[in-house]
């Protein structure tokens, strides 16, 4: 989902390279759009997945006004979200990360899972990374609050490299080299994963209280205590509120 | 949800020890005068899915972008549709109605969402002539009919009220009911 999506701006961006277009937000009636990484629905290969606390629903798309159900598995318990990465989704759980190839869309297999890894709300930045946040409080238990980094290279056997503790960390997410966290009313933090193995704060915007972001290539879309936030930024990581959609 | 659990974890120890003297009963297990606990919200009529004006935002819930739109969801009420094309003047267009709703997804014109725990597929090419093209009876279980989502007291249900379309988080007098 995307990786099309990514195309698709990427193919935006050019036209508005050459038609000094002010934004790459054009509507669109066609390919899939961009959710959170606290979404439980997820669009990949022209097949919608779907999370509930136990189980994994694949829908094929290939009549988007009716979709038809492939198959259903059981995952495991409490689990949270879902995040598409290439021909794999990564499925957060309060006990484990689940990771299904997409192989063949319809029927995703377990690749594997990293039990013991509270990953509430993970998000992956390539084949070898996972970035995961873990909050303590009810929907996602445990008492530690943090942005841990795992070298996911062998699933079975997740390596933690980092924790980097936070205040209550929720969704998370990335454009290039840039990692951004919602911490809760502790703020928006902004991470330069250039070193993706290492993420180095760069600075942090306060002032809300973050549940989760969309980032697309001039747009920073939060999820606020209210409703939601509009950022636009630049080369430098400033973030500068344009606008607030709270009543 | 953190004062939920501990308040669960609070009523389990009270219970723990009372036990150690006779066993549970939830009947002589006094309701407290005042609590922080759950209520079920009911709707009627709750597979009514309808395009309404701009609603305000109460309880803000997931985000979604596709195109020029941003899409947030109504916790356990609807989709609100707004249009960023100008990011500083965000204009709402449209409030989807959906109850119970949760979780949104989108393909070229067709939205996703729970309507319950049914999974609704809605047009939405035209928003004044939004329409349903298919629902899935119990798809899935993202909302808990019969359960609050924590442990501990809660208002108990009253199905004369409606369908159970999500819980709320309260201050609970004398609730009888104990998860």
């Amino acid at each position: 989902m995307k990786s099309v999506f990514y195309t698709l701006l990427a193919a935006l961006v050019f036209i508005a390279g050459c038609s000094k277009n002010d934004t790459a937000l054009n509507a669109v009636n066609n390919g899939v759009g961009q959710g959170g990484s606290l979404a439980r629905f997820t669009i990949a290969q022209n097949h919608l997945y779907m999370v509930d606390g136990q189980n994994l629903y694949t829908y094929s798309l290939e009549n988007t006004a009716q979709p038809m159900l492939q198959s259903q598995q059981q995952i495991g318990f409490n689990v949270e979200t879902i995040y598409p990465f290439e021909d794999k989704l990564f499925i957060g759980s309060q006990d484990a990360m689940y990771v299904y190839s997409l192989e063949d869309p319809s029927n995703p297999s377990q690749l594997g899972t990293a039990s013991h890894v509270r990953a509430c709300d993970p998000v992956v930045a390539d084949n070898d990374i996972a970035y995961v946040t873990v909050r303590s409080g009810s929907s996602c238990g445990g008492t530690i609050n943090a942005l841990m980094v795992y070298d996911v290279k062998n699933i079975f056997n997740p390596v933690q490299l980092q924790q980097i503790n936070l205040n209550n960390p929720w969704g998370l997410g990335m454009i290039g080299n840039r990692l951004y966290v919602c911490d809760g009313n502790a703020g928006l933090y902004i991470y330069d994963i250039g070193d993706k193995q290492q993420p180095k704060f760069i600075t942090k915007t306060t002032g809300e209280t973050f549940y989760d972001v969309i980032v697309t290539d001039n747009l920073l879309i939060a999820m606020v205590d209210g409703g939601t936030a509009l950022y636009k930024y630049d080369n430098n990581d400033a973030l500068n509120l344009v606008a607030k959609i709270t009543n | 949800m953190k004062i939920a659990n501990s308040l669960y974890f609070s009523i389990l120890l009270t219970v723990l020890v009372f036990s150690a003297c006779k066993p549970f009963d939830p009947d002589t297990n006094t309701p407290p005068k005042e609590v922080e606990g759950w209520a079920p919200v009911y709707a009627q009529n709750t597979d009514i899915i309808k395009a309404t004006d701009p609603q305000p935002v109460e309880h803000g819930g997931k985000i979604y972008i596709k195109g020029s739109r941003l899409y947030q969801v109504e916790s356990g009420a609807g989709i609100h549709v707004i249009d960023i094309s100008q990011p500083e003047n965000p204009v709402k267009l449209k409030f989807i109605q959906v109850a119970g709703c949760q979780e949104i997804a989108i393909n070229g014109t067709i939205l996703y969402t729970n309507n319950v725990n049914d999974m609704v597929s809605i047009k939405i090419a035209d928003l004044n002539n939004i329409a349903e093209t298919d629902r899935k009876k119990d798809a899935f279980h993202i909302v808990d009919k019969n359960h609050p989502p924590a442990k501990g007291w809660f208002e108990c249900i009253d199905a004369s009220k409606g369908d159970v379309i999500g819980w709320e988080n309260k201050t609970l007098n004398y609730p009888k009911c104990l998860y």
